[in-house]
């Protein structure tokens, strides 16, 4: 096994005398272009050899840390100096809290994928784009999807946000890298014997196929629609979310070998056929049936739901039966009630389809409200109004009856309990009425009943919207992942690694420190986004792709202030990470307690 | 490219070490990451111990014209905001340092150093243990810079510096330090400066970290002949900042609020320009500023004064005396650490008993709250304290409180070294 410019026999990592033999290894020195090792020419006891990262070159992936045997690297947060405003914008901070923040927020630990942001954004500032792009995809199989409509938690945490101006557009130069790059990807090799079967090919079953066949796993995904995508091609409207991107992404994962049957619903009783067949079951079909709101009125025409009102829309139903008469959206005058994602996204596409004025209704308000500001920002430019605080009690009808508007009264308390259930009481006496021609009620999703038969089986492992109340695309995703990597855990009896996140951080010598004031000149590039006034008069992409000059200038911008450090008492210098270093030139073998 | 040395940064360090370099006939190149004339957050004060190096540059004339106005008096707010006035013997000019230092960096290109702006140096070129150049971003493209000799003088942030393992952050040494030109002042002298101690009543989350890092965080200095504009700054210790559990805005603002000078002086007043921030390093003996094929010079090498933080003074006699080991470096063609370590004995023979007085002023005065308040008082009660020069009235009262074994010689030390 060639590591470096050293040459380890692997089978006898140790031999008798304590000694290995370390020859010269001409592959290993054209990769890492280490021309001169200092211990090629001498014979140093394996056990006094340990792997170094060089901190100014790695760029922080998490490969090395990941595959470690010994558990020996782990990830280092700099300090970014932030007391005077020198190099901010913001106020700055105490000393104290100024190194607080650098372990308590990270890109690395924010993403649910545990994908790393900086190692790809530090690869792809090298130039290094089919690198980078392979690290998004062996850990997120939606790259292309995600660089659309992630809600970016990643750039939440980002510490240029927090500290200095705007966080690095992270989502935008996974967008850049996924939708211009085109890699060869390497394909699903079955490694063992189990089988998996994957019940919807929406973002969490397609996450947990990946991962399984990533592992060695045989997976066969069925899927009841004709299309591959689920809530994606369902729920999120085109102008966010291009059918391109999706058909992309699916595609990819196609040519790396994952099955995916199409027009196979699974009911009550092909489920039993399928446990039969398949070692796992993972249950991921996701959360098709709107709930309703069962007030008074709510059988009028002109009520409709989130998805039955998505489906038209996405399959081109611009007419609607009603009364025997065309039901046009067009110029009416819409409400939309509910405060999550799914209500901007229908508000937005209420007013593509032709709607005159388009108003929100929540019962939450300010900070609780669950769609991202970010969301709500985009959609009050294209000139959408909110209301917050207001609870329906009412559709009311003319004699036809055709709806005319809705009363709502208002919330006087509300409180929300750790699952995420709603409780709160509403003050009739203060009532408001809003005009409206058709109403979306946009309250939340429901599985379909019959998986709840299956709940306590073994075999059979729910995930994403049917599992969790999260409704995020990306958290979906996650919840593949760890579905997956839970399963591999109980066939093959392995150890399930604890989250990083709960380890937290570590913080860098000082000597580390950050000190961002040049930095703050960097020309920050913006995605390109449509204007709102031309925006709404179609369904086309609002959201433009970077240039690769713009993407060169933002990975610029990126502070770097996570790398890896390898702990020298616990290496045993097999050299894997010297090996599977994306970058090649970053881990160096050099003696214990010797001169870097 | 490839030049005989590199001089990265030219503030007056790294343009008096290019100047003198460039009249040996060295082939130097002067490289800096911002255009010049560039801001710089400082108090502004050029001391009288530079004027022979003005003389030598040939640019004392010029520097005089520029002169704001000349420091005369210093007025000194105690912990408990008592005041007392102090004399400044030999004075010191008050330059911007936007022209001050364009008019030291053009001296040196006149001398024949080559100039290169908007050059951020981002890493040093090893090899074999050994500085060989400087790699940097040139309009955002890489570019290399080979030189023989490294002199590495980009201030207190610098990441060359660090790359050697020189990087001070005693967090009782370093302070940040905001400044910000203020209009329609009150009650201001002309050419007197307001210095003002931490006062009593700040809030505290370690006291101890107060009691230890006890400092004069505050100063006015009038700006012009009218007394109503003036430089307003605020320069904390990092361990005292710690102490009080506050950001360097937050203390300032706080400052600003509460305390009776702030009254006095600033009410109704507002800041013109924003306050803008920097990081201030300072040394008890001058610290490792040499490696192989390198020398680092001024903040870099976390030069300046441990109780006035100046460091225009270290920083060009440190350029100068950079050029005169690089001269004889390159004679020899030795570039070895033991050869660049001359120039830390050197710089170490002119500046370490001067700091050490310093640093004593800095534990037994400035940094002890009893005695500061003790020696405002006590000047105030006997009159002769205030004639006599700021430092040279610190010494004086050393002598009156630790007896005659305390020798402190202190007064304006390197003006007294030009009469010579």
């Amino acid at each position: 096994m060639s590591i470096g410019g050293l040459d380890i026999p692997v089978s006898e990592p140790e031999k008798k005398d304590g000694s290995a033999t370390i020859l010269k290894s001409d592959t290993a020195e054209k990769k890492t272009g280490n021309k001169k090792s200092y211990l090629k020419d001498t014979i140093v006891p394996v056990n006094q050899v340990t792997a170094f990262i060089n901190p100014s070159k790695c760029v922080n992936c998490g490969t090395c840390r990941e595959i470690c045997p010994a558990g020996a690297i782990e990830e280092n947060q700099r300090i970014i100096c932030h007391v005077c405003p020198v190099c901010t914008e913001k106020p700055g901070m105490s000393p104290q809290r100024m190194e607080a923040v650098a372990t308590e927020c990270s890109c690395t630990t924010a993403c649910p994928l545990h994908l790393s942001p900086q190692g790809y954004v530090g690869l792809a500032r090298e130039g290094m784009y089919e690198e980078a792009f392979e690290l998004i995809w062996k850990k997120n199989p939606l790259p292309t999807i995600c660089g659309s409509v992630c809600h970016h938690p990643c750039e939440d945490a980002c510490k240029r946000g927090i500290l200095i101006d705007n966080p690095i557009k992270i989502r935008g130069i996974k967008k850049y890298l996924s939708v211009t790059e085109d890699v060869k990807l390497p394909k699903y090799k079955r490694i063992y014997d189990e089988n998996v079967a994957v019940v919807g090919a929406g973002p969490a079953g397609l996450t947990a196929a990946h991962y399984l066949s990533m592992m060695g796993y045989e997976v066969t995904v069925f899927e009841a629609a004709s299309e591959a995508g689920g809530m994606l091609k369902h729920g999120i409207p085109e102008f966010r979310l291009n059918r391109e991107y999706i058909n992309r992404d699916i595609k990819r994962l196609q040519d790396a070998g994952l099955d995916i049957r199409f027009d196979s619903r699974i009911s009550k009783y092909t489920m039993e056929k399928l446990r039969e067949e398949y070692d796992i079951v993972v249950v991921a079909a996701g959360t098709p049936n709107s709930k309703e709101l069962r007030i008074p009125g709510w059988r009028l025409d002109g009520v409709m739901s989130a998805m039955g009102f998505m489906r038209q829309i996405n399959h081109g139903l611009e007419v609607r039966r009603h009364l025997g008469q065309c039901f046009k959206f067009k110029d009416g005058e819409a409400v939309v009630i509910g405060g999550g994602s799914v209500a901007v996204d229908v508000a937005r596409t209420a007013l593509r389809a032709g709607a005159s004025k388009v108003t929100v209704v929540s019962l939450e308000t300010g900070e609780n409200v669950p769609a991202h500001p970010w969301e709500r920002a985009e959609a009050m430019e294209e000139g959408i109004h909110f209301v917050e605080g207001y609870s329906p009690i009412e559709f009311q009808a003319d004699l036809f009856p055709t709806i005319t508007g809705v009363k709502f009264a208002k919330v006087s308390s509300f409180a929300k309990d750790e699952n995420g259930r709603i409780s709160f009481t509403t003050d009739e006496n203060e009532c408001i009425e809003i005009k409206a021609d058709w109403v979306v009620v946009a309250i939340g999703q429901t599985a379909d009943d019959f998986w709840a038969e299956y709940k306590d089986e073994k075999d059979v492992i729910f995930v994403g919207d049917i599992a969790s109340n999260k409704c995020s695309v990306v958290d979906a995703m996650a919840n593949g992942r760890e579905a997956a990597i839970k399963i591999d855990a109980g066939l093959r009896g392995r150890e399930v690694k604890t989250d990083m996140r709960k380890q937290g951080l570590h913080l860098a010598p000082i000597m580390e420190k950050i000190f961002p004031y040049n930095r703050r000149k960097t020309f920050r590039p913006e995605i390109p986004m449509e204007k709102a006034d031309t925006r709404i008069e179609g369904f086309h992409e609002v959201e433009g792709v970077l240039s690769k000059e713009q993407v060169r200038q933002e990975t610029l911008s990126c502070l770097s202030c996570g790398y890896e450090v390898v702990d020298p008492e616990k290496c045993i210098a097999c050299g894997m990470c010297q090996k599977l270093c994306p970058k090649g030139d970053v881990i160096t073998l050099v003696a214990k307690g010797g001169d870097k | 490219m490839k030049r005989q040395v590199v001089v990265v940064g030219a503030g007056p360090g790294g343009s008096s070490a290019a100047f003198y370099m460039a009249k040996k006939g060295i082939d130097v190149i002067l490289v800096d990451k911002e255009s010049f004339p560039r801001e710089k957050i400082c108090g502004n004060a050029y001391q009288s111990s530079l004027y022979p190096i003005f003389r030598e540059m040939g640019i004392f004339e010029e520097m005089e014209s520029q002169v704001q106005y000349f420091l005369k008096r210093i007025r000194q707010f105690g912990p408990g905001e008592e005041d007392v006035t102090f004399k400044v013997e030999n004075g010191e000019w008050i330059i911007p340092r936007r022209i001050g230092d364009d008019i030291i960096r053009r001296a040196a290109v006149k001398a024949g150093a080559e100039w290169l702006e908007c050059f951020e140096a981002t890493e040093l070129i090893m090899k074999k243990g050994q500085v060989k150049g400087v790699r940097g971003l040139y309009n955002n493209e890489e570019m290399i810079i080979e030189a023989d000799l490294t002199i590495i003088a980009n201030g207190s942030h610098s990441t060359l510096a660090r790359q050697l393992g020189i990087f001070n952050n005693n967090p009782s040494l370093f302070m940040y330090a905001i400044r910000g030109s203020w209009d329609n002042v009150k009650n201001m002298e002309p050419g007197t400066s307001c210095w003002i101690y931490d006062p009593d009543w700040m809030p505290v989350v370690d006291q101890e970290l107060v009691d230890k890092n006890f400092f004069m965080p505050i100063w006015i200095g009038t700006i012009g002949d009218q007394g109503t504009k003036a430089s307003v700054g605020c320069c904390v210790s990092e361990g005292l900042l710690r102490g009080h559990g506050m950001s360097i805005e937050e203390y300032f603002n706080y400052w600003l609020e509460h305390s009776k000078p702030a009254k006095m002086f600033l009410e109704g007043a507002h800041c013109v320009d924003g306050m803008k921030g920097w990081r201030l390093p300072c040394c008890e003996k001058i610290e490792k500023n040499y490696a192989a094929g390198a020398m680092i010079i001024g903040d870099a090498a976390s030069a300046p004064d441990p109780c006035y933080y100046y460091g225009v003074s270290p920083a060009m006699y440190g350029g100068k005396f950079a050029a005169d080991i690089a001269e004889e470096a390159i004679a020899e063609n030795d570039f070895s650490e033991e050869k660049l370590s001359e120039f830390h004995r050197r710089l170490g023979e002119m500046y370490d008993p001067i700091w050490a007085q310093y640093a004593a002023i800095r534990k037994n005065i400035v940094g002890n709250r009893e005695a500061a308040r003790d020696l405002i008082l006590k000047s105030k009660a006997r009159p002769e304290y205030p004639d006599i020069y700021y430092g040279k009235c610190f010494s004086e009262y050393m002598r009156d409180v630790f007896g005659s074994n305390a020798k402190m010689e202190f007064g304006n030390q390197l003006a007294g070294r030009d009469k010579e």
